[in-house]
């Protein structure tokens, strides 16, 4: 089997009943979802610590009240299900420098995951920089595997090539852990970058794509939605504790970096990102995949047509 | 109704226009093999060891066309500006992992373009090659056709003096020039908000027909103007990109193979105008080193 769509891969292993617990929990979980839960919600931290652990608990309590704001975890996870969290952890930077994501959002995404169910949190990217330097100097690896998550390297063999069927990806090597996981968290930070004027949840997805990725800037907005089209990822969540404000996606300089203090979560990736694009002063319309996203029907820009709900913590 | 209309036009648009596949067995080209005199000139900048605990970890690493591999997503712009071939070569010792990247930009106005591209005029510049500046893990600066970018992980306190040595060491093995690109002399000083110029190789206030261009931007009563000079072929080339550009709110001239555009002037732009019709007519800087 070397191309798979992912719904025809999906519906073939559940026929086979490979996968049929599984998608009978997320049944079970989608009928548990709460009518009033929101599809999108942002919380705020009322202070802006600076020592430290200030801010590892800021960063872990706004997760929780953001994930909490859309009806909890279990809404996304149930139990036995394989998550697969997918952080950017693209760059040898510290958190501090904000070209990943924190690491404390990372690990309570984790812990949250766990407590909903979940029988394994994967946790992995196709880092830009080496894996190794990457991993560690994120602070990524060390806090998700104190989560209990496991942390690891991609394997090269595990990309297989596959049929998505998009606007310019007709079919692309996509990491094959990651589509077949239960369930997809992605985790992005919120940032600056060069190309595309920001990084928010769909450029992030690019991290499990492999091949020669720097193709996909021959037209990066359609293959970044091409490619979020494809994973569709159950919950979306945006770090935007410390934000890389210019010089993106690399960064470095901690002059770059500014505090807004902000975790934002959504099941509407368009919505997710169209509220990201301000945080970073851009208009939603501003971000080409945004506009992309809506006109192919992921989901909305006009996030506050979902009536987010706000969280100061 | 008006934001609705745009957003709708938008959406359409993003769907309407037809996309052109992105296949991966498509052909790219293999990146150029980098001359091997080419890299001992690079790795030759670079010290061997910064003193008897910070060595060298690994072996230098060089890339050229393929920099993605090193840097995917922000490849590109050092693309767009002409990278030639760039060495990364990581030290480590002390408790201090370092990064040393050495940019060959092929022209010194392509490495001041993206040199400038990444910085900002409220970094905290220090006295180094033609410019520079630093911060609590980074210290990266200009020289002659090289952008040089040093990143230090650590306790900040240590690593930034040992950055700080590093670059020293690079710049002198780079050699005595020190000077930015001398086409910079046509901005005016007067009023100029210190390290803003730019050199951009691709579309300049959002139009392509104004590349090359040099950009930076004015204070006036609190107020920014951005003056930018497009760097045309000759005068008649000056005159035509005049006619190309349309907008409110700016002053548009042509001067010899200079198109000088204006955006938000100050209420009273004549000195501003006059100031720089004088650089322009300092023909030393005018003519032989305008597009290098």
């Amino acid at each position: 089997m070397t191309d798979i769509h992912r719904r025809t891969f999906l519906k073939t292993t559940a026929l086979a009943g490979l996968k049929t617990a599984a998608l009978a929990s997320a049944g079970a979980a989608l009928h548990a979802t709460p009518s009033s839960a929101p599809a999108l919600s942002i919380a705020h931290y009322k202070s802006s610590p600076t020592a430290p652990d200030g801010i590892a608990e800021e960063a872990r309590r706004l997760t929780r009240s953001a994930i909490d704001s859309l009806g909890g975890m279990s809404r996304f996870v149930s139990r036995g299900n394989v998550v697969w969290v997918k952080p950017n952890i693209g760059w040898d930077r510290m958190p501090e420098q904000a070209a990943t994501t924190n690491p404390d959002v990372v690990s309570t995404i984790v812990h949250l995951c766990y407590e909903a169910g979940a029988k394994r949190v994967l946790v992995s990217d196709n880092s830009c920089n080496s894996a190794q330097r990457s991993f560690a100097r994120s602070g990524i690896q060390e806090a998700a595997e104190k989560a209990g998550a496991q942390v690891f390297f991609l394997d090269e063999r595990k990309f297989r090539r596959m049929a998505m069927n998009g606007r310019v990806l007709r079919e692309w090597e996509l990491y094959q852990d990651a589509v077949e996981a239960d369930r997809l968290i992605n985790v992005a930070i919120v940032k600056h970058h060069g190309l595309c004027k920001a990084t928010l949840g769909m450029k992030n997805l690019m991290g499990l794509a492999g091949g020669a990725r720097n193709r996909f800037h021959q037209d990066l907005d359609s293959s970044l939605v091409d490619i979020a089209a494809f994973l569709k990822p159950r919950l979306t969540v945006l770090d935007a504790v410390r934000v890389l404000t210019a010089n993106g996606p690399v960064g470095g300089n901690l002059a770059d970096v500014k505090r807004k203090d902000t975790i934002v979560a959504g099941v509407d990736q368009v919505a997710v990102d169209a509220f990201g694009a301000t945080l970073l002063g851009h208009k939603p319309e501003d971000i080409g995949y945004v506009v992309q996203g809506a006109a192919r029907g992921l989901g909305t820009m006009n996030y506050q047509s979902l009536s987010p709900r706000l969280t100061e913590v | 109704m008006y934001k609705l209309f745009i957003a709708c036009f938008l959406c359409a648009s993003a769907t309407l226009v037809p996309a052109q596949e992105i296949s991966p067995e498509q052909g790219t080209a293999p990146p150029p093999e980098i001359p091997a005199a080419v890299k001992t000139r690079l790795v030759a900048l670079l010290p061997d060891a910064v003193d008897a605990a910070i060595k060298p970890s690994g072996t230098p690493q060089f890339y050229s066309t393929d920099l993605w591999q090193y840097m995917d997503g922000g490849a590109d712009v050092y693309l767009n500006y002409g990278l030639t071939a760039m060495v990364h070569r990581e030290y480590k010792g002390a408790g201090l992992e370092i990064n040393a990247d050495i940019f060959e930009m092929g022209q010194p106005l392509n490495a001041f373009g993206i040199y400038a591209a990444e910085r900002s005029p409220d970094y905290h510049f220090i006295a180094i090659g033609a410019e520079g500046y630093s911060g609590d893990f980074v210290l990266n600066f200009l020289q002659d056709r090289f952008y040089i970018k040093f990143s230090g992980f650590g306790d900040p306190g240590k690593a930034a003096p040992v950055l700080e040595r590093m670059a020293r060491f690079v710049s002198e093995r780079i050699g005595p020039d020190k000077a930015v690109p001398a086409v910079l002399g046509l901005f005016p000083q007067r009023n100029l908000v210190a390290h803003s110029q730019k050199y951009m190789a691709q579309a300049p206030l959002g139009h392509d027909f104004l590349a090359p261009a040099l950009q930076a931007s004015y204070s006036f009563d609190g107020k920014e103007t951005v003056v930018l000079f497009s760097l045309a072929r000759d005068a008649q080339d000056a005159s035509h990109r005049a006619t190309l550009l349309h907008g409110d709110d700016m002053i548009v001239f042509a001067r010899g193979p200079y198109l000088v555009v204006c955006v938000h002037p100050p209420i009273h732009p004549e000195a501003l105008i006059k100031a720089i019709d004088q650089q322009i007519g300092h023909a030393a800087i005018a003519a032989p080193e305008r597009h290098s």
